[in-house]
Order: structure tokens, then sequence, then C-alpha cells
């Protein structure tokens, strides 16, 4: 069994007692009218937070108080100016600490031992039950003399592979020593630890000590799909009460070797969403069979965002069978609206059937139904690498399907990265590596789709590309949406430029935490699910991406990415609707955006009905583009592609503010400029024979800046058409 | 002396890892969760740092003490016992502009993600802070976590907050994740909002005496139904 062992047992460790003795012994010293026992913060911290199940369940938050009690205290000390209010910390501290003492005393598992006597040995003298593959000791050290300290422990019995039973504790030389040791991997059944004393210029005591496990108990897990009732991929947490550690389910798919060593390399993911949903879930890609330790259980079933996430309890106990079926309800059905979800950014390796589907099972647990599976290119080579590209090479099981693509050209410090989806090959030419539009064009000629990923934060100086190719209709689709983190700024810049651009999301894993995290939907109507009629609604513009809540959203009769067409101003009706899950998204707040600012929102009152419609007319003007965007109460967020409300013979630009907006633009085309004439520079005094990036862009540098002409060319035209606009555009040309 | 040399040394590995890096996005990125949740008595201030490639490769080579590329336990566990110190100031909590007493909770926990070798990976620190509950908070006023924690990394953000006993918050960011990272002495601000705050908790606090202790409220439980927690996205 795979454990991913809670922090504190990869942190803990004999070996750090040392550490710990020396405060020990300074603290000794002090003046103990106003210091607190040594080591006592440390141990009331790793008992509250980890093994607190020495305790009880029922002390647990006396444990947690404590620790909180001491910790202020031990802050007033610290501050404390004057010989009351030092005092008054110090009686809180003592108070506190008397008060964990005598917990600790009365705790059933405390094993004594005398150090002083003849034969010492322990008390009781075992075995010592433990709950499982993890536990923990609590031992009263009584080295004779006067003193009060506390110790903090952790042990391996995997580490050092081999024999590797010995437990080394430093106490001090004098006095009574409370510690706790954490242990780990430990076997099934019953096992003789040494335990070794070490006291300053002493001798050190060693001492057998038999600790026993109970038998493991089984489960069997079972997660059935809310469409079919059968057996289905799904994400899958388990939690063990006793220690907060996780264990990987005993048919979670390891992802690591498909992920070439890169970003977060494991199969445990993290998503990036709120709360719970951010604890580490497998893909199981069937039921399972596995043992696990007695105890309390936890388990997080998801299957992506239109389901319920289901979190229960359950109790294993010894040489027992528990079996639980999931089956997670859909509180949407996207499907049903004509909505199809998607991830345009996945890396993952597929170079055989096993590579696909454990790809698959992911997609399927997620609810996914199109993942752009991308290879990554640099300007050095590729990874993430796929069997091919194109029609042939999509995998393709019922209504989920894995197509490779690609994310390159990528350069970080210069232009930023590109995505492209249902490509026929590879389009990469580190000799051209800059010249962005080259491969827009050749993706575009394979029937293709091209954006620009990471513009929801600007990363890697995306906005410099955009600047060039944005107006120059080279690319459908930005990614506004990832990490959890919708981010119109660039996004928004562009529309009100006129420009029109498709709104997306990516996971991006294995950097992002899981895939569909983030989601874009396509809408097909009542079209049947294909790959090819997602893409072509994805070209279209029909999209919305996603967090959480789900969004509908028409002008007239328009969609998302629609033009809607008018020779006069005239009044637009406006119908949206956002709605989330119930569990946990309420309220919902939904706005419409034009221009970029909220012409109108409203928010959800029902905290059981997150669901929230406006319906409004709003008169066309001169033209805008109108999109929806909402928010869920957990934090997560919805945008739409927008729609185009174009008079004739307007753009449907945000006209105030167009010079700001093109200043905006020219002023990225000077820093291509200006990072073309460094590398130049640079390359001339031969500078970059290490820097392959900068060679390039020296190299290809020339025919980036005849791009950059252009687009000042073509901005220079926005300009003129700004002022051809003015007659039109005044009051009376409404 | 030492500092520089381990400094160059760290810096000559990771430019060597660097010049034949294999994916640079986000590698040279620190990905800051801070989670906040107020109660009656108190807030709780939760900061998870994930370190993306480039920095994990430095903080793992300064874990490896001794240094064989392998980072044990013990390594760990002494790489963590400054930190906290080193750390403490470089989190501030005001509530409506004033400072709070920001303690540390439980000791800083490190999840090196089943990778114990040096080089790059990703890891993840956790931190974990409190204060007491100021009895003067309001609704509307704005409760900042100030970071400045590995000020030199870029910085992706994320905020969650979550209230019990009543209490609801907003969430604001004014960081601009991904950006030119800010000059070492500014923080990154994380904006809360209160909304409404806590019902006082008629229970008093844990007292100095031996009086029975009243226990605070327990630990987020994450059987518990969902949080109302929010996650504001960086604009």
């Amino acid at each position: 069994m795979n454990r991913q062992l809670p922090p504190h047992f990869s942190l803990t460790l004999l070996a750090a007692t040392l550490a710990a003795f020396c405060c020990v012994a300074s603290a000794q010293s002090a003046d103990p009218a106003t210091s607190l026992p040594a080591g006592v913060i440390d141990f009331a911290g790793r008992v509250a937070r980890n093994h607190w199940y020495l305790f009880g369940t029922a002390k647990r938050t006396e444990m947690e108080a404590l620790n909180r009690e001491l910790r202020e205290a031990q802050q007033q000390l610290d501050k404390a100016n004057t010989d009351e209010t030092r005092r008054d910390a110090a009686s809180r501290g003592t108070a506190a600490s008397s008060r964990l003492r005598e917990h600790v005393n009365a705790c059933a598992h405390l094993v004594r031992v005398d150090l002083t006597a003849a034969h010492p040995m322990f008390t009781p003298g075992g075995p010592i039950e433990l709950p499982g593959d993890t536990g923990a000791l609590l031992l009263e050290v009584v080295a004779g003399g006067a003193g009060l300290s506390y110790r903090t422990a952790g042990f391996d019995l995997s580490l050092p592979p081999g024999e590797s039973s010995l437990a080394t504790l430093e106490v001090p030389a004098s006095g009574t020593n409370y510690a706790v040791i954490g242990l780990e991997h430990l076997p099934f059944g019953r096992t003789t630890l040494g335990i070794e004393f070490k006291r300053p210029d002493q001798p050190p005591v060693r001492l057998p000590l038999e600790v026993t496990t109970p038998a493991p108990g089984r489960l069997k897990l079972t997660v059935l799909s809310d469409d079919t009732g059968q057996p289905a991929p799904a994400m899958v947490r388990l939690l063990w009460r006793t220690d907060g550690g996780s264990r990987q389910p005993g048919n979670g798919i390891e992802f690591a070797p498909q992920f070439d060593k890169q970003g977060k390399a494991s199969g445990a993911r993290n998503a990036n969403l709120p709360g719970p949903l951010a604890d580490s879930f497998w893909c199981v890609p069937a039921p399972f069979d596995m043992t696990l330790a007695p105890g309390e259980w936890q388990i997080g079933v998801r299957r992506g965002v239109e389901h319920e996430v289901i979190f229960e309890n359950i109790t294993v106990r010894s040489g027992e069978t528990v079996a639980r079926t999931f089956r997670p309800r859909r509180w949407t059905d996207m499907r049903q609206h004509g909505w199809w979800s998607g991830d345009d950014h996945v890396h993952c390796r597929i170079l055989s059937d096993a590579d696909a589907r454990h790809l698959m099972a992911w997609v399927q647990a997620e609810d996914i139904h199109l993942a752009n599976v991308v290879k990554m290119g640099d300007i050095y080579r590729t990874y993430f690498e796929q069997r091919g590209f194109g029609p042939d090479y999509r995998v393709v099981d019922g209504e989920h399907v894995l197509s490779p693509g690609q994310e390159c050209p990528r350069t970080h410090d210069q232009i930023g990265h590109t995505l492209a989806m249902n490509i026929t090959s590879m389009v990469r030419d580190p000799e051209r590596y800059f010249l962005y539009d080259e491969v827009f064009d050749a993706v575009h000629a394979q029937g293709g789709l091209s954006g620009y990923a990471h513009v929801n934060t600007g990363l890697f100086h995306v906005h410099r590309d955009m600047s060039l190719n944005v107006p120059r209709q080279k690319v459908d689709f930005v990614e506004i949406l990832q990490f959890n983190q919708l981010g119109t700024d660039l996004y928004y810049d562009f529309l009100n430029l006129g420009c029109k651009l498709t709104a997306s999301a990516g996971s991006d894993v294995p950097w992002g935490g899981t895939i569909g995290e983030v989601r874009t939907y396509a809408y097909l109507a009542k079209q049947r699910f294909s790959a090819d009629a997602w893409f072509e609604a994805f070209r279209r513009g029909r999209t919305f991406t996603t967090s959480g809540p789900m969004i509908e959203f028409r002008v007239d009769k328009a969609l998302s990415g629609d033009e809607l067409q008018l020779k006069a101003d005239r009044q637009l009706r406006v119908r949206a609707r956002a709605w989330g899950d119930p569990q946990r998204m309420a309220p919902v707040k939904l706005e419409i955006v034009r221009h970029g600012e909220v012409i109108r929102a409203a928010e959800s009152s029902d905290p059981k009905h997150p669901e929230v419609q406006l319906d409004f007319t709003v008169a066309a003007g001169h033209g805008a583009w109108i999109a929806a965007r909402a928010r869920g109460g957990d934090g997560t967020s919805a945008h739409t592609t927008p729609i185009y409300i174009v008079r004739a013979g307007l753009r449907f630009w945000k006209y105030d503010g167009v010079d700001e907006l093109i200043a905006k633009r020219l002023a990225s085309l000077a820093e291509i400029e200006q990072i073309v004439a460094d590398a130049k520079q640079l390359n001339a005094e031969g500078k970059l024979e290490k820097d392959r990036y900068r060679k390039q862009l020296a190299l290809q540098g020339d025919a980036l800046l005849e791009r950059v002409t252009r687009a000042r060319n073509l901005y220079a035209n926005l300009q003129r058409t700004a002022e051809a606009e003015r007659e039109q555009r005044r009051p009376s040309g409404r | 002396m030492a500092c520089l040399i381990r400094l160059l040394l760290a810096g000559g590995v990771i430019g060597g890892w660097q010049s034949v890096a294999a994916h640079d996005l986000f590698t040279n990125y620190v990905q800051h969760c801070v989670q906040l949740t107020v109660g009656a008595r108190h807030l709780d201030l939760t900061v998870d740092l994930t370190f993306f490639e480039e920095w994990s490769a430095r903080e793992r080579q300064t874990m490896d003490a001794n240094p064989n590329g392998r980072i044990t336990r013990s390594e760990l566990e002494a790489y963590l016992k400054p930190l906290a110190a080193r750390l403490s100031g470089q989190v501030k909590l005001r509530v409506a502009g004033h400072e709070l007493p920001l303690a540390l909770l439980y000791d800083p926990e490190v999840d090196l993600m089943t990778n114990d070798q040096t080089g790059p990976g990703h890891h993840r620190l956790r931190l974990f802070y409190f204060a007491p509950t100021p009895t003067t908070l309001r609704a509307e006023d704005e409760i900042v976590v100030e970071d400045r924690l590995w000020p030199e990394a870029k910085l992706l953000g994320t905020l969650q907050s979550e209230g019990h006993d009543g209490c609801k918050l907003t969430t604001e960011i004014s960081i601009k994740a991904g950006r030119v990272p800010p000059p070492p002495d500014e923080a990154r601000w994380f904006k809360f909002r209160c909304v409404k705050p806590p019902v006082a908790n008629p229970a008093a606090p844990v007292a100095a005496t031996a009086r029975p202790l009243i226990p605070s409220p327990p630990p987020p439980s994450p059987s518990q139904p969902m949080p109302a927690s929010l996650t504001q996205p960086v604009p």
C-alpha cells in the first residue's frame, strides 16, 4: 500500500532530538517563574495536530485549546516588558502546562520508564497496542532529580532499509521528560522495538518494547456512474482519521511515468479548487479491494464539477470487510443543455495503449469529454510525446475523446506560450521559433485551432505576441481561466479593441491540479457529440469557461461567439442564467459585462438553490461586446465568450478607450523591439552562444521586426478608423 | 562566507539545470495559497507554499545538509526548525489597519511529494498561524494578510476563507500574479473583507487557572458539509 503519510511523519525524527535537547538544557537554566517547560509547546502542537488519538476523540478539542493557550502565553512572555505582564503570561502558561501534564499522566497510553532504577523497564511492559501502520508512543522518562521537559520525535521503521527497529531518544541528564514519538511503516502484528535512551555523560540505556498493530480490515469500494449505474472511473481520496494521512487507493493510477518528471509528477492530485477538494485524490479506474488499518476513515469521491462531491466516514474493523458503493449525483447535466466539456491544456505522454487507458480513465473520472492532450515543445526539444496527430490518433471511448495537440512555440522571457488543437501534425521550427504567426497559419491550414496559454495571468509576456497577432486575426482562443484563477485584463483589452477571441480554459496538468478543474464548455445544441463537432462549436466561439458555476447566455437569439449585425440602434434582450452546486457554490453571482463594465448583476438568495437569472433590455448603441460571468460562493468562476453587437460601418470596440488601448499595444510592440535589439547586441558581442533562446531571437529578429512594423501599421489604421467613425458616433448618429 | 558559498553552489546547480530545463513554465514560481478561518475566538491563517521546480531545487539544496543528493528525515527536521523563526516576521495580519499578534499554531510542515531527491521537483511548505479574534471586528472591516515569504520568487496566489460562528467573509487580492516580483520589502497583500462578524462565543477562553478548560471550536473537519469558503481569482 503506497501511503501518503501526513506531513508530520515526514518530518519528525529521532535524530533531531539533539536540537530539542539543547533547548531543554537551556530552558532548564531559565527562571522557572517566567518560562514554560522546555519543549512543551512543540509537544502540545504535535499532540494536538498529529497524535490526538492518544487522548481520544473527546479530548481532541481540549488538546487543541491547550496548544493555543501555551502558544499565546509564550508569545506574551516574549513580548512582556514589565514584571507584572511577565508574571501574568508565565502564570497563564504554567496553568496550561500543568493541565497538559494532567492529561498526559491520565492518558491510558502513557508508558513510563525510570532510568534511575537498577534495571529500568517500561511500565506497562507491553505489548503496546498501536492503531495501525502508523501510531505514536507516549513516554514518561524519569532521569532523576528535578526538572520537567517535553520532547517530540519520529521514527520510520522502513528506514534505513533492512532490520531497522531501533529508536534513539535523547533525554536530559535529570528530571522528568515526556516524549511523544511518532511511528510509521509499522508491520502488522507484533514488533519488538529497541528504544535507546541517551543522556549526557552517561552510557545509553537500551530497552526492548513490544508493540502490536491490529489486523487490518478490508475496503471494497465501487463508484457508479450516475448516468448508467455501472462502475465508472472516479477521483477518490482515502483519509485515515487517526493520523490525518491519506492512502493511495488500491488501484489508484500513478501518472508519474507519463509526466516526463515534469510538474507535480504524481498520481496524487490536489485540485486548484476550494476547501477539501484541494486535498489529494487519486484516479481510480474501477472498483477496488484493499486492506486498511482499522479505525475511522473518510472516503472522498469526485466525478467532475457536474457531480456532487461525496465525503463519507466509514469504520474499518480488524478482519472485517467494508463494502461501499457510491453514486455521485449530477447536480446538473450540461449535455442536456447542449454543452460538452473540454480541457484545452493537458500534458500527458501517450505512447501506448496503456498510456491511453490511464489518461482516458482520468478524463472520465473528471467527466471531461474532450481533452486536448498537448505535446509540449520549446526551442530545444519536445516533451509529453504522442503517437501521432489527427483523427487517426484520437483515443475515443464513448463520449470521451483524447485529441493530441501541441503547446508550442513557447518562449518564457520573450513573447509567451501558444496552444493548438485538432492538428494533424506538430508544427515546430526552431529556426523560425519566434514567428508565431507562421505556426498559427500552419495550424489553421491543417484545420486546427490556435490560441494563447496563460492569458489569465499574463504569464511569459504573452501580451507581446498577442499585440502582434490578435489584431491580425491569427488566433482563435485564449486561456482566461487556469488554476481556478479567472483573469480578464488582457482579454478585455483586446475585445475592447474590437478583436474577437474565444474564451477557453485548461488545467495545464501536471502543473495544474487535475484535469477539468477548469474547463471549457462548447455548445453543440442537439448535435451528437464528437470531437469534430466539439471543435467546430469551439471554432464558432460557442463556449464558456468555468471552475464551478454554469452559465447560459443569449442576446436576442444570439449565442456566445455569434455576431449580431444591426443597421441601427435598437433594444436588445439580454438573458442569462447562472447556477451552481447547491452543496458548495451558494450564493452564485451573475454579472453581464459590456466593454468590460458590469451593466447588470444579480445574486442568488436561496442557499439551497444557487441559481440566478437576468432578463433585461439594453440599447445596442454603437455596438459592443457583451459577455456573462459568474462567481460561486466557494470562489469558483465562469465566463462566457462574448456576443458581438456590430453596427453597420462600425467596430464593436470600446470607442472612448481606443487611444489608451492602442497605446498599450504599441508599448508591447516597443518591448519586442527592445528585446530584439538587446539580443542582437549581445549576439554581436558573442555573448549568446549558450543561450539558444536569445541567440535565435537575434537571428530571427529582423523577421520579427517586420511583423512589428506590420502591426504598427495595423494600429495606425485602427486609429484612422476611429477617426473615421467619429462622425457616425455622434449622438445624432445613433 | 559559508552562506555565500552555499548560495553560489546552489546557483551553479540551478543554473546548469536551467540551461537544459525541460519546461520553464512556472519553474521559478511559488504558489501561495492563503487560507483564513475566522471564528469567534481565533483567526486561523494557513499559508500553503508550493515551490515549483527552480525554487524547490533551491530549497532542496538547502535541506540536503550532508549533501548527498537525498533529503533525509533528519535533514528535513533540521531545515524546518530554524525556518519557523526565520519566517516569523514575514507574515503579518491586520484587521482594520491594526496588526494582530500572529503566533505559530503548529510547527511548519513540508511535503516533498514523494520525491526525496535534490534537484528540480515540487514540494509544499505549510505554515500555520493564529491570532485572537479582535472583539472590535466589524462588518466591512478589511482583514489583510501581508505576505513577504520568498519575495524574490514569482508568485501565483489564491485565497480561501471560511467563517465560523456566523462570520461571513469575502476576498480580494491585490497581487499581480506572474508579474515581476515586487521589491523585497514590499509585501503581497491578500485581502479579506468581513461581511458579518462572528457571533461572540459566550464561552470564556481558556483561563490561566486550573479551572476546567472550555474547548475551542473543533478543528475544521473535511467530513463536515463543504465550507462556504471563497477563493478569489487573481485579477
